[in-house]
């Protein structure tokens, strides 16, 4: 036995921690969608509870095995991959807006031939966009400040990719360009501009929401209506699901009522999905919630803590934009979850039942885990090579380095 | 450029910070919803609970032959509405198309009223409204169409019960033969027989409770739909078996008889027509609670001579015109003796009036004679025949018949052959023995008794069942021949020679059994009588057999035999069409019409059929006609909302949904038309109230 965990242990590869985090998150996932789907299961499995618990542990497994793989490649062709990416993901995100298939009201998803799989393409350009965000970034390190040679290049993507998420997805488009905002900043470029871009989408989505109240019949400028009055409780009494998520959390105290043992989930829409976080309160209490609230920052931790041994400052923004985008993603499903924030339908990385999304989060985390072993190596080599002169191109790449070597 | 790298790690760590400040603000969030809104929130849980019902699937209905119901489940739904369920923009954009709606498709409530009570129920906060009991379906499919309910239960808040209700609309009517079911779990007639598939498969719906114990089903997804129960299409005819009910209950009463059963059955098919089971159930009552005619064994005596003329002619044993000694009406076997069932001196007759004065004496005398050798041959007849099988009608609990088959079992007596061959010592029922009559009239061909002809589902035929052929040929045709002249002589100069009529021809066999009580012969009789009509090319076939009869007559000629006649009689005039049409006079028809009372557009459709002239200018739905010197007229009835209608005259079913609809409890007694009504016509009503209707 522990023989076999020793030698998975020699193939896994990169930080330790994250790795563990993973593995606290699916352990907390498989009990809560196990538990959370029983109501689902009564009305389209006959009863089959096992059903949905069978069918998301084989999509998690798959999903870390996935991670394991994108562990496995270097880091560096990742740069080339977002930039494929961004490019594919434009014609398919222009594609949904008008094609795509209706799941639960939202015209967000569309479906793969062959393997039969539907998936979220907004989904697809956050993970293309933080990456190629990440490339243009370390691309510009040179004349971070300019204008026209750093800030247009690098904002045009994020705002072309949200403004195709925009209509169909307000909540997506808007976490995403907050997060590649975020980005920029910790990219270092010039606080002016950010702070105008900032200015910008301010105004942008307060004529959003003016619209939206005036003309609520137009496409999902009604849905947005209803939500931010349901929030702000301008809509009378407060929403179903609000107040249901509010009970289970209620009921779930400091230490909860135990696994498999809340009823919330029955009358909680997407108990599984967006709601998942109010059954995991219900079922594990306020002690369970600042754990898994300390897994998701520690993963953030992590991430950023490769920066400092990242072999270059395309790794460094990789990791960190990638953890900074999985983590506020988590932090807003939470948020809305305890009606601290608007319903806006991102689910909990990693936790949420989801096929597709799910295996996005796992890849952004297998590229972490890609860059967090190539900084372990080259931390072994600078330990080894000390004497080595201070290498002040951090594009330099790896393989160059070792031929040095 | 160090510089570089700690110019971005203190943004990062800078991020780090403001995230996990956000993580805070959700712990913070947490612990303001657990401990400082907690308490009300953790009360709106106590008031949940949620459970699982059923949703009973709809009973399906059981036909006559031709299209009457003969029991129906009657669905009926209350219309609920969840005000709360919708947005706040639906609501307010459609409550006053809902609430005209709802007002246009009930009637019993003004737009504004409607309107009054959903606003008001929302502003309350009542989840649980009802707005219409006892919806009929053409109701509630409107109200699923009205502007808000169209968006679902979830989100238009319509919730719907459903309720069924059993009626018999022919009331007594073969009440045994389409029997019931109860919640103890006991199954009758063919209610029992096919109960699977009249239930159907029943659904299950997710409730919640909430605050004030109203259920609540939860959302649409959380259902699954019941199916609905298969409809049973009987072979009963509806007129046939009043005829043969009323036939058998006048010669009950006359007679004051234990109980008595009638079948009639199709010739060519096998099927059953109708089958009748009356009960003495007091002075001149007699109801519907065993089925005799498919579960009671009885020593059927001299109808089953029928068998062993057929044994001896098919045998070659015997002619119809050999001669036979009665010896007087007494004969002494070895063990006992056997009588004729009056005395007589006749001594030299031949086989056919032996039979036809049904000789005890001279059908054994036959019998032993020829069979004494070789009892096993005359055994094997009623294996070949058989007659030692049930008939596997449909309906639970047919008798097996009780017949000896081997003449070397201890139980084979000295007596068993001559007095089986005259119908003792042995049990069959009644059903087995129309069966074999059948076969006879059928020219030998063995036609398997059954009662339902198909089942339907939605519409469809989910099975359809096809005369059974049980026996190809049961012996040769000139054999059945000799039968058929045997039986005609019955009938023509023998023990039922009082019933012959010069319409039609009838041909049959008459029995007074002695029964046992207490393992004795006692002095009481089943008068029976089995026969087919017409003699010639036979359409029915007909069983009548009467317990007990106690008034005096007691021989199957005179007790049973007219039930048969009194079937045939009506047979013959309603259904073979040979009848001479009544021309009726104008002032006939006139009267015929002043009657008349029901629903506007069947009549109108009756009268124009009959090509009469009427004026049907009237608004109301429901009218009665009147004539008088203009004309035909119609005069409205039910109109008014809260007043009593007047429903005499009228049949069950116009006058249930009249009433029911008026939110009646409605308790009808006796068939036919309406003659009395508990509350009088013009009286004030009110939902719920109770009224009881006589039919007549």
């Amino acid at each position: 036995m522990s023989t076999s965990i020793q030698f998975l242990l020699s193939k896994i590869k990169g930080d330790r921690y994250i790795w563990f985090i993973v593995f606290a998150l699916s352990v907390f996932s498989i009990l809560a969608v196990y538990s959370s789907t029983r109501s689902l299961a009564f009305s389209s499995q006959g009863g089959n509870t096992e059903y949905y618990l069978i069918k998301h542990t084989a999509i998690l497994f798959f999903g870390i095995f996935l991670m394991y793989l994108c562990h496995l490649i270097p880091y560096k062709y990742y740069s080339r991959i977002s930039q494929l990416l961004v490019i594919l993901s434009v014609p398919l995100l222009v594609y949904t807006l008008f094609f795509a298939a209706d799941v639960n009201d939202a015209a967000r998803w569309i479906k793969l031939p062959v393997i039969n799989l539907t998936f979220q393409t907004s989904d697809l350009g956050r993970f293309a966009l933080i990456m190629y965000t990440a490339r243009m970034l370390s691309k510009k390190q040179e004349n971070i400040k300019s204008f026209k040679q750093a800030f247009v290049p690098i904002i045009l993507p994020p705002v072309i990719i949200c403004a195709l998420i925009f209509p169909e997805n307000f909540s997506t488009a808007a976490v995403l360009f907050f997060t590649c905002i975020l980005l920029m900043f910790i990219g270092r470029v010039n606080f002016k501009y950010i702070m105008l871009t900032i200015a910008g989408g301010v105004f942008l989505i307060s004529i959003i929401i003016a619209l939206s109240f005036a003309f609520p019949e137009v496409g999902r400028l009604g849905t947005w209506k209803a939500r931010i009055e349901s929030f702000t409780g301008g809509g009378g009494e407060e929403q179903y699901q609000v107040t249901q998520a509010k009970i289970a959390i209620a009921k779930g105290g400091i230490i909860g009522v135990g696994p498999g043992n809340s009823t919330q989930k029955d009358f909680l829409p997407f108990a599984y999905s967006d709601f998942i976080f109010a059954t995991i309160i219900e079922e594990y209490g306020l002690l369970g919630a600042v754990f898994l609230i300390f897994l998701y920052l520690a993963l953030l931790y992590r991430s950023i803590n490769i920066v400092k041994k990242a072999p270059s400052s395309f790794g460094a923004l990789l990791a960190a934009g990638l953890g900074i985008s999985l983590t506020i993603q988590a932090l807003i499903n939470m948020g809305v979850a305890t009606h601290l924030l608007p319903t806006t339908g991102l689910t909990l990385p990693l936790v949420s039942m989801g096929g597709t999304s799910l295996w996005f989060t796992s890849i952004s985390i297998g590229i972490i885990l890609s860059v967090s072993r190539e900084a372990d190596l080259n931390e072994e080599k600078e330990n080894y090579k000390n004497e080595l002169p201070e290498n002040d191109n951090l594009e330099i790449e790896n393989s160059k380095e070792k031929k040095v070597a | 450029m160090r510089g570089v790298k700690k110019d971005i790690l203190w943004r990062l760590n800078l991020a780090l910070v403001l995230i996990a400040l956000v993580g805070v603000a959700v712990i913070f969030q947490i612990g303001k919803i657990q401990f400082i809104d907690g308490d009300k929130y953790r009360a709106q849980a106590d008031s949940v609970h949620v459970k699982y019902v059923t949703l009973n699937a709809e009973r399906g209905n059981i036909y006559a032959d031709g299209g009457n119901l003969l029991a129906a489940s009657f669905p009926y739904y209350n219309i609920i509405m969840d005000p709360l369920a919708s947005s706040k923009e639906d609501f307010s954009k459609y409550v006053d198309s809902l609430a005209f709606g709802l007002s246009k498709v009930y009637g019993d409530k003004s737009k504004s009223e409607y309107k009054q009570i959903i606003t008001s129920a929302r502003k309350n906060g009542k989840r649980y409204v009802v707005l219409y009991k006892k919806a009929t379906v053409p109701q509630m499919e409107e109200t699923k169409k009205l502007s808000l309910f169209r968006k679902g239960k979830y989100t238009g808040g319509l919730i719907i019960e459903t309720f069924d209700k059993r009626v018999y609309p022919y009331g007594s009517l073969a009440n045994r033969t389409i029997g019931y079911t109860n919640k103890e779990g006991i199954k009758v007639g063919l209610e029992g027989a096919y109960d699977k598939q009249l239930s159907g498969i029943s659904g299950k719906q997710l409730m919640q409770k909430i605050t004030g114990g109203t259920w609540l089903p939860m959302s649409d997804d959380a259902a699954v739909e019941p199916l609905d129960g298969m409809d049973v299409i009987t072979t009963l005819d509806v007129n046939i078996q009043d005829i043969t009910e009323t036939a058998l209950r006048r010669s009950l009463v006359k007679n004051n008889a234990a109980w008595g059963t009638a079948i009639v059955m199709e010739v060519k098919t096998g099927k059953i027509k109708a089958i009748a089971n009356l009960t003495k159930a007091g002075e001149s009552i007699y109801n519907e609670t065993l089925n005799y005619a498919v579960a009671q064994g009885v020593e059927p005596g001299s109808t089953f001579k029928l068998f062993s003329l057929m044994c001896l002619f098919d045998d070659n044993k015997v002619d119809i015109n050999d001669t036979v000694n009665l010896n007087g009406g007494i004969l002494q076997y070895h063990g006992g003796t056997m009588y004729d069932s009056e005395p007589h001196h006749r001594y030299n007759v031949s086989v056919k009036t032996a039979f036809a004065l049904s000789s005890n004496v001279g059908i054994s005398r036959l019998v032993n004679d020829n069979y004494k050798n070789d009892k096993q041959k005359f055994a094997q007849h009623f294996i070949d025949a058989g007659l030692i099988n049930k008939t596997g009608v449909e309906v639970a609990g047919e008798g097996k018949p009780v017949i000896k088959t081997d003449p070397e079992a201890d139980n084979w007596y000295a007596t068993t052959l001559p007095w089986m061959s005259v119908g003792y010592e042995l049990q069959i029922t009644p059903l087995q023995l129309l069966t074999f009559y059948n076969a006879i009239a059928n020219d030998g061909k063995m036609m398997k008794p059954y009662l339902v002809e198909a089942t339907k589902q939605y519409g469809e035929n989910i099975q359809e069942f096809k005369p059974v052929v049980l026996k190809e040929k049961l012996c040769s045709d000139n054999t059945i021949r000799q039968l058929k002249i045997c039986l005609e002589a019955v009938v023509d100069s023998g023990t039922a020679r009082n019933l012959k009529n010069e319409y039609y021809d009838f041909a049959g066999k008459t029995g007074t059994a002695q029964l046992i009580e207490n393992g004795h012969y006692v002095h009481k009789y089943l008068a029976s009588f089995a026969g087919y009509f017409p003699a010639e090319n036979p359409k029915y076939s007909i069983i009548v057999c009467i317990n007990a009869p106690s008034n005096g007559a007691y021989y199957g000629g005179a007790v049973s035999a007219p039930v048969f006649r009194e079937i045939g009689d009506k047979l013959f005039s309603h259904h073979l069409g040979i009848n001479e049409p009544i021309n009726a006079t104008d002032s006939l028809r006139k009267k015929i019409i002043v009657d008349a009372k029901g629903y506007k557009y069947d009549l109108h459709k009756i009268l124009s059929w009959l090509k009469i002239n009427a004026d049907f200018d009237n608004s109301a739905e429901w009218v009665a006609m009147q004539t008088n010197t203009t004309g035909i007229q119609t005069q409205t009835i039910a109109d008014d909302e809260n007043k009593m209608p007047s429903v005499k005259g009228m049949g069950l079913r116009d006058a249930l949904f009249i009433l029911e609809n008026k939110g009646l409890t409605v308790n009808p007694i006796g068939r036919g038309k309406v003659v009395s009504q508990s509350i009088e016509a013009g009286q004030f009503i009110q939902s719920g109230n109770y009224v009881l209707i006589v039919l007549n």
